[in-house]
C-alpha cells in the first residue's frame, strides 16, 4: 500500500503540475476574497484526482504490472479510496488555513457583521459568529465536495475500464454541483443570518456513507475484473 | 582450467554425445588431469548455450563409466584413471571401426587381405 | 538440489475462455534451475497463459502452483515477493523515472536491493532521471527487466521480452538471462514468438498454439529428435509416413522435417532448427 501511495504522489508530482496549480490558484482566490462557494472548487478538482490517476494508471498498464508484484485486487483499489481521504484532508486543511489567514486580515469587517448564531449540540448551546458559521460550512462543503466524485466515479471506472468509465465524469461534476446549489438554494427560505450547519454536515455524512459503500461496491466489482 | 568444447548444431551428431565425446577424449588423452575439477554442469551449460538437461546427462554417462567423480556441493572431478578400463574402452571403440571397416570393405568388393594389407601399412607408418 | 518443492511452475488444466478465444487445458511444468520457453505465434495464447498462471487474469480452471506456492492461498503473496515478472507493455507509469520505480519498488519488495538496482540500471545504461515515456522499446525492457531482478527473484517470468528489441539489446537481455540462470536456485520462463531467441537459452521448450501446449520436451532432445530430409521424390517413396511431421514438394525433390527415431539415419538427414520443428508440428496440427 505504501509503495501505491508512494507511486500516485510521484505521478502526481510528475504528471499533474498544472493541476496542483490550478487548485493553489483557486486557493489563493479564497484568501482574497473569504469564504463562500470558491471553497468548493478546489475539492471538486482535487475530488476528481484518483479517477484521473486511476485512467492514467491503466493507459500504462500500471494495474496489470502491480498484480503481477505484492499487491492485490483490493489492494489496488483501496489504496485509491486512501488517496481520495488523503487529497480531500490535504485540501480542507489548505483551505482552512486560507480562511484562517483571509479572516485575520479582514477582521474588522468580521466584527461589523458579528451576528452570532446558536446551535444546539447534543443538549449544550453553542454560540458562534456568523462569519465563523459559514467558514465551518464551506469546510464542510469542502469535504462533500472532494469525496462525492471519487465515490460515484471509481465503481464504474472499476466496472467499465477508464476508458468508457471516464465519461461519467462530466455527470458526476454535474450531479455535484446540482447537489450544491440545490442545497444554497434551499438556504433562501431559511431565516435570515443563520447558517444551518447541521444540513452541511448531514451532507458531508450522506458523501462518507457514499464513499465507504462505494468501497464495499467496488471490492466485490473488481474481484471479477480481468487486467 | 579450460578445454576446448565446440558444439556443432550442424553436425547431426547428438549434443549430448559431442559433450561426452569430447570431454572423454580429453580425459583419456591426459588433457584433463587427474582430479582436476570440471566446469559445473550449470555454467558449462550457459556458457556452451545448451541445455542443462543435456549437459547433466552427459556428466552422469561419464560418472556412469568411471571417468569423473562427483563431491557432493563441490563439483566434479576426473578420475583416477583406471588402465584396465581404459583398453577395454579403447578395444571396444576399434571392434566398432573394424565393423565399420567390414562393411565398406564389402560395398566396394575388397578382399580381408587387402584390409590387412591396409591395416598393416597404416600401422608401420604410425611407428 | 531443490528447497521448497522442486517445481518452479506448476499448472495444470488450465482454462479460460473469451470471446473468440480460449486456453484449453493448458499444463506447464517447470523443474527449479531451468530455463523454460514457451512458443508461439501471436495470438497463440502466451500472455494469456502467463496472466492467468499470475492471477491478473482470473481463469476458469485449472492449478497453479509457483515456488512451491498456490498461488491463490494465504501465502501467494510469499510465492509474490520471490517472482520478477516482465510483461509486453512493462507497466511502469510513463511520468515516472527510473529513480522513481526505485523508490516505489522499495516499498513494494520486503527484499528489495537498491544498490543491485541501480548496479543494473549502470550496466544496461539505463538514465536515471528521464521519464519512462522518453524511453525507447528495448530501454522499457531493459528497466522492467532491472526492477524484476532486485529483489532476489528465484523465478523470472518475460512476456515476449525479446521482442521489438534491436540484436545488440537482445543478445544483452538474453546474456543478463543466462546469468541470471547460472545459479541452481534460479528458474525462467520466458514466451516469444521469436522462435530463434530461445534456441540459445532454453533448457525446456513448449510449443502452444491456438491456446493449447502442443508439446513440452526437453530442447536437445527435440533437436537430436527430429531433422531434416532433402531427398529425391523417388527416394521420399521409402521413408516411413509417420515419421513425416511436414512435407514441402516441388519439381527439384522433397524436403521434409522427420522424426529421426522413426525413420532412422539415412542420407541426407541434416539438423532441423526449433523453428522447422515449431512450424512443422503446427502444419501436422497436433502433439506427436
Amino acid at each position: 500500500m505504501k509503495g501505491l501511495l508512494k507511486k500516485d504522489f510521484l505521478v502526481l508530482f510528475r504528471a499533474y503540475k498544472l493541476y496542483m496549480i490550478v487548485a493553489v490558484l483557486l486557493v489563493v482566490q479564497t484568501f482574497l476574497s473569504g469564504w463562500g462557494w470558491q471553497v468548493i472548487f478546489p475539492a471538486l478538482i482535487c475530488g476528481m484526482l484518483p479517477v484521473s490517476l486511476y485512467s492514467l494508471d491503466e493507459r500504462d498498464k500500471w494495474n496489470t504490472y502491480a498484480l503481477t508484484t505484492t499487491y492485490t485486487r483490493r489492494g489496488l483499489l483501496s489504496e485509491k479510496y486512501l488517496l481520495g481521504v488523503i487529497i480531500m484532508l490535504v485540501i480542507t486543511a489548505v483551505s482552512a488555513l486560507a480562511m484562517s489567514v483571509y479572516a485575520l486580515r479582514v477582521s474588522a469587517d468580521i466584527q461589523v457583521d458579528a451576528a452570532l448564531c446558536t446551535y444546539d449540540v447534543f443538549g449544550h448551546n453553542v454560540v458562534i459568529p456568523y462569519a465563523a458559521a459559514r467558514a465551518i460550512e464551506s469546510l464542510l462543503h469542502s469535504v462533500s465536495m472532494a469525496l462525492i466524485p471519487t465515490a460515484v466515479s471509481l465503481p464504474f471506472m472499476f466496472l467499465f475500464g477508464a476508458e468508457k468509465g471516464r465519461l461519467i465524469a462530466p455527470v458526476v461534476l454535474g450531479f455535484s454541483a446540482t447537489l450544491l446549489v440545490s442545497f444554497e438554494l434551499s438556504r433562501i427560505g431559511g431565516a435570515e443570518g443563520f447558517v444551518d450547519l447541521g444540513a452541511a454536515l448531514g451532507l458531508a455524512g450522506i458523501a462518507a456513507a457514499l464513499y465507504a459503500v462505494s468501497w464495499l461496491v467496488s471490492v466485490l466489482i473488481v474481484q471479477k475484473r480481468d487486467f | 582450467m579450460s578445454i576446448y568444447i565446440g558444439i556443432d548444431n550442424k553436425s547431426g551428431a547428438p549434443i549430448y554425445d559431442q559433450i561426452y565425446s569430447r570431454i572423454k577424449s580429453a580425459i583419456i588423452s591426459g588433457e584433463l588431469a587427474e582430479d582436476e575439477m570440471l566446469p559445473s554442469i550449470r555454467n558449462l551449460a550457459r556458457d556452451l548455450r545448451i541445455s542443462v538437461i543435456t549437459t547433466k546427462r552427459a556428466y552422469d554417462e561419464l560418472e556412469r563409466e568411471g571417468f569423473i567423480y562427483t563431491v557432493a556441493g563441490k563439483g566434479c572431478f576426473v578420475a583416477k584413471k583406471n588402465v584396465e578400463f581404459l583398453r577395454e574402452q579403447n578395444l571396444r571403440e576399434i571392434e566398432r571401426h573394424i565393423e565399420e571397416i567390414a562393411a565398406l570393405a564389402a560395398a566396394c568388393a575388397l578382399s580381408t587381405d587387402d584390409i590387412i594389407e591396409m591395416v598393416k601399412f597404416e600401422m608401420e607408418g604410425e611407428k | 538440489m531443490n528447497t521448497n518443492g522442486e517445481y518452479a511452475i506448476s499448472v495444470h488444466g488450465l482454462c479460460k475462455k473469451y470471446r473468440g478465444f480460449a486456453l484449453d487445458n493448458v499444463d506447464i511444468e517447470l523443474p527449479r534451475g531451468l530455463v523454460l520457453g514457451l512458443v508461439g505465434e501471436n495470438g497463440a495464447g502466451k500472455s494469456t497463459t502467463i496472466k492467468s498462471m499470475l492471477g491478473v487474469v482470473n481463469r476458469d480452471a485449472g492449478d497453479v502452483s509457483l515456488l512451491g506456492h498456490d498461488i491463490d492461498g494465504a501465502d501467494g503473496k510469499a510465492a509474490r515477493e520471490r517472482i520478477g515478472v516482465v510483461l509486453d507493455e512493462v507497466g511502469i507509469p510513463a511520468p515516472l523515472t527510473a529513480n522513481d520505480v526505485g523508490a516505489v519498488m522499495a516499498s513494494t519488495y520486503t527484499n528489495w536491493d537498491s544498490a543491485k538496482y541501480f548496479s543494473l540500471l549502470d550496466r544496461l545504461s539505463l538514465p536515471r532521471k528521464k521519464p519512462f515515456s522518453k524511453f525507447s522499446r528495448g530501454m522499457k525492457m531493459k528497466l522492467g527487466i532491472a526492477a524484476a531482478m532486485s529483489h532476489g527473484a528465484e523465478l523470472l517470468i518475460l512476456d515476449e521480452a525479446t521482442s521489438g528489441l534491436d540484436p545488440v539489446v537482445r543478445d544483452e537481455v538474453l546474456e543478463m538471462l543466462r546469468d541470471f540462470a547460472r545459479d541452481e536456485r534460479c528458474s525462467v520462463l520466458i514466451s516469444s514468438h521469436i522462435v530463434s531467441d530461445l534456441e540459445k537459452l532454453c533448457d525446456l521448450i513448449a510449443f502452444m498454439h491456438c491456446g493449447r501446449i502442443l508439446l513440452q520436451s526437453d530442447k536437445d532432445s527435440l533437436l537430436d529428435r527430429y531433422g531434416i530430409l532433402h531427398t529425391s521424390a523417388a527416394g521420399f517413396a521409402s521413408v516411413p509416413p509417420e515419421s513425416v511431421l511436414s512435407i514441402r514438394e516441388s519439381d527439384y525433390g522433397v524436403e521434409a522435417v522427420v522424426d529421426k527415431t522413426i525413420a532412422g539415419s539415412r542420407l541426407g538427414v541434416g539438423a532441423a532448427s526449433l523453428e522447422d520443428i515449431f512450424i512443422a508440428m503446427i502444419k501436422k496440427g497436433g502433439s506427436k
